[in-house]
């Protein structure tokens, strides 16, 4: 395997990011997308925003309109400082307004002056109410068509200065995670952990957080956690100021970005000395987990790593019943290629591992009435086979 | 009232939370009546969270539509997607109405369709919609008709009820609370991103768990040049050095309860001994003294039954109106419209203010050489006029320039 390479070019990156939307709209027929959804907006415009709740988002939008056949994206932002460099002034924009009628008028009148009016097919990624109801006729006779899946299959493989991007977000989640392990011990409160994350999230370089970060004391058994729609291990619930006891094992979740590529660190943690159960519990994790890992190549299907799961774990599943065993990463979080979720076994076995994809493992161990392990890895499935980029110490057995 | 804080006190919570959260639905309901809606479906944080008052994990992204709250008119019903477990939401919402988190469509297909009232409606309201969801909808309530519930719960939640005065208010005491702490790191050398973190830090030491809004914490540009787009503003944090003697925007925001509170201020880069008085230069109080007067003529433009645009006006008497960002914007369970500025004209709302509403007025002055001064203060209109709810000073900018003895 050829070791991976740790230079990065942010610029490189965006121009390949947006030829490969121009062949993606070529290969669907499509004259121009404009693009709403977090991650897909800065897919394809590559700006920077100031990270904030969904309120905020929607009234100070990034939004992108990309027209087939163009250079370079016409990006529409509140943070105009946030913009590429190598963005030509003619694509540089006033935020759009898709909040209200006036604003999704103007929307349009935007859209058919920089298409040139004469688009026949245009992909969208999602809607505001007054979007949805107005865009239609306003932009008629063009047809509106779901971009969903085009941006699904832009985003899925990523490129070498992608990977750059995430191994940095991978290494400084792991860092921050490993501050906020040394501040755990008992007495200490669960949002105080949460400060220490972030406190050194951003000293390290991180540029946003997207996930309220999740700390949890979680129960010994199932039953001592909160009522369950499926009666699995209750994880993730949001992080409180619960005060942290003796013995106690905490399972982590933290999603944070570098230049908007996600990483998502989960770790286990006990407050204390574990018990003889919990070692047992990591120890078929480590197993678990490794026997998956080993077998992450191309060509790879989904139903081949859940066997091998639930053969290591002695014939039960062994992940989150409303998770999944494994799932994609790239900018913002989790991406919709999944192993093992609720599907159906055919989706696992369509599923095909390719290089360039961007895959999370994160089984679970749990023995009622002494709680469980769960951490999560990220790999990166090269030409010939993969690249582990995780590298956590799980330091009360090491 | 007048505690600020989060703990729960023996004689009760400081906010009756249970009583908000059924007065909130009342009025929704009362929309509903009037506009005659069966079914509201929400996926915005702050609709669905107006509605059901739940605790829903924060997330800082926008994810495609689908009805995560639907609220059946006839049967009073709150139905939740994506609810695997019952922490975090209210008990006097039935564990059947709750859906677990799902990534397979026939199992959402599943929950929505056993919505009990869905397939009878004739009025469906919608905060955003997608061409599937569209099609399901068409299918399991063949006769409804669909219309904009945004703006429906845009109006319905303008105008707040005491109790959420009282969350915005507590919001806002923890947002000045962690700028003042991220003042006291203020020092040559500190990195931007180092102020970001401070702040988030200085937040979850409230008891809170994320901020609203990453936030500025950045160096005013000296000089942005006299073009009429220039940038007097840099947002995005990065990690850049502050140096001594600049002038450094921080602003940032915090959820309460899901309610947002904001706090901005400029302060000057000048050492452990920011806060003396003399350190600051005559040219960053003057700056101040004209942000101030500015701000003053835009809040006092917030009367109840003013247009919002007359913030801009009033503004403008004063100074130039900044291109890039708001002037004025609602807030609440996180920002509301209206907007007046930061958008274009062509998108403007004609929106009066309403005695109850809350807003942030917001703006900066440049001077080339000097720098910028932002400010944001959060204002409620009360029938009497403008009250203003942030308590942050200007400080150490604030003394007037006349009473300085010359350097």
């Amino acid at each position: 395997m050829t070791p991976p390479t740790r230079e990065l070019d942010l610029a490189r990156m965006r121009a390949q990011r947006h030829a490969k939307l121009q062949h993606e709209m070529d290969a669907r027929g499509i004259d121009a997308l404009l693009l709403l959804g977090t991650g897909n907006a800065m897919y394809a415009g590559g700006g920077q925003t100031v990270l904030a709740d969904n309120a905020r988002r929607y009234q100070q939008r990034l939004i992108v309109l990309v027209v087939a056949g163009d250079d370079a994206p016409h990006v529409f932002t509140p943070y105009a400082d946030g913009l590429p460099a190598e963005l030509p002034q003619s694509h540089r924009h006033a935020p759009l307004y898709a909040e209200t009628d006036a604003g999704v008028e103007h929307m349009a009148r935007t859209i058919k002056e920089l298409t040139g009016g004469d688009c026949a097919r245009i992909g969208i990624d999602d809607y505001t109410a007054p979007m949805w109801f107005q865009l239609p006729r306003l932009l008629a006779p063009a047809e509106l068509v779901d971009a969903t899946q085009l941006c699904v299959d832009a985003r899925v493989i990523k490129l070498p200065d992608e990977q750059e991007c995430m191994r940095r977000s991978w290494e400084i989640n792991e860092a921050a995670t490993y501050a906020a392990e040394q501040a755990l011990r008992p007495g200490v409160r669960l949002n105080e952990l949460s400060g220490v994350f972030l406190r050194r999230l951003f000293e390290l370089g991180a540029t946003a957080n997207f996930l309220d970060p999740v700390f949890q004391a979680m129960p010994e058994r199932i039953a001592d956690g909160p009522w369950s729609t499926n009666g699995d291990v209750p994880f993730n619930l949001i992080t409180t100021d619960h005060i942290i006891s003796e013995g106690e094992v905490i399972w982590t979740d933290t999603v944070m970005g570098y230049e908007g590529y996600a990483s998502d660190v989960g770790r286990t943690w006990v407050a204390g000395r574990p018990s003889p159960e919990l070692r047992d519990l990591y120890v078929r994790w480590q197993e678990i987990t490794d026997a998956v890992i080993e077998h992450l190549r191309p060509g790879v299907t989904g139903d081949v790593l859940t066997r091998l799961a639930i053969e290591a774990n002695g014939g039960t599943k062994p992940w989150l019943d409303h998770f999944f065993l494994a799932h994609g990463l790239g900018l913002e979080g989790g991406e919709p290629q999944q192993v093992g979720a609720d599907r159906g076994p055919e989706y696992d076995e369509q599923f095909v591992l390719q290089p360039g994809m961007a895959i999370v493992v994160e089984p679970v161990t749990w023995r009622d009435g002494h709680a469980g392990w769960r951490c999560e890895e990220l790999v990166f499935i090269t030409d010939d086979g993969h690249e582990r980029v995780s590298h956590y110490p799980n330091e009360p057995f090491e | 009232m007048n505690t600020r804080g989060t703990m729960v006190l023996e004689e009760g919570s400081r906010i009756d939370f249970d009583a908000l959260r059924l007065d909130r639905r009342a009025r929704v309901r009362a929309m509903m009546d009037e506009h005659d809606i069966d079914v509201l479906m929400c996926i915005r944080q702050g609709n669905a969270r107006y509605v059901t008052g739940h605790r829903p994990l924060w997330r800082a992204v926008i994810t495609p539509w689908a009805p995560m709250c639907t609220f059946v008119r006839a049967t009073g019903g709150i139905h939740l997607l994506a609810a695997t477990w019952d922490d975090g939401i209210p008990g006097d919402i039935p564990h059947e109405n709750l859906f677990a988190l799902t990534w397979n469509a026939s199992n959402t297909v599943n929950s929505i369709a056993g919505i009990e009232g869905l397939a009878d409606a004739r009025v469906i309201a919608v905060d955003g919609m997608s061409p599937g969801l569209a099609k399901l909808l068409g299918m399991l309530a063949p006769n409804a008709r669909l219309v904009d519930g945004e703006a429906l719960m845009r109006d319905v939640r303008a105008v707040k009820l005491p109790a959420e005065i009282e969350c915005l208010r507590t919001a806002i005491a923890i947002a000045e609370g962690a700028l003042a702490t991220v003042t006291t790191e203020l020092r040559p050398g500190v990195r931007e991103l180092e102020l970001k973190g401070a702040f988030e830090a200085a937040v979850c030491g409230y008891g809170l768990n994320h901020v609203a809004y990453e936030g500025t914490f950045c160096a005013a540009p000296r000089d942005a040049g006299s073009d009429a787009g220039a940038q007097v503003l840099r947002r995005i944090p990065t990690e850049r050095p502050i140096g001594a003697g600049e002038l450094v925007v921080l602003h940032g925001a915090v959820h309460y309860a899901g309610y947002e509170g904001i706090a901005g201020r400029t302060r000057p880069c000048v050492g452990p001994s920011g806060m003396v008085n003399s350190t600051a230069s005559r040219g960053q109080r003057e700056l101040a003294r004209r942000f101030i007067a500015a701000q003053a003529s835009a809040i006092d433009a917030c009367g109840p039954g003013a247009p919002a645009n007359a913030v801009a006006t009033a503004w403008a008497r004063h100074e130039a109106v900044p291109l890039d960002a708001p002037l004025l914007y609602g807030i609440g369970l996180g920002v509301e419209g209206p907007l007046v500025g930061g958008v274009p004209e062509a998108a403007a709302e004609d929106a009066s203010l309403r005695p109850g509403m809350v807003v942030v007025v917001q703006g900066s002055v440049h001077e080339p050489g000097v720098g910028t001064y932002f400010g944001a203060d959060v204002v409620a209109i009360s029938d009497d006029g403008p009250r203003r709810l942030s308590r942050a000073s200007h400080a150490p900018l604030d003394v007037p320039t006349d009473a300085l003895v010359p350097a």
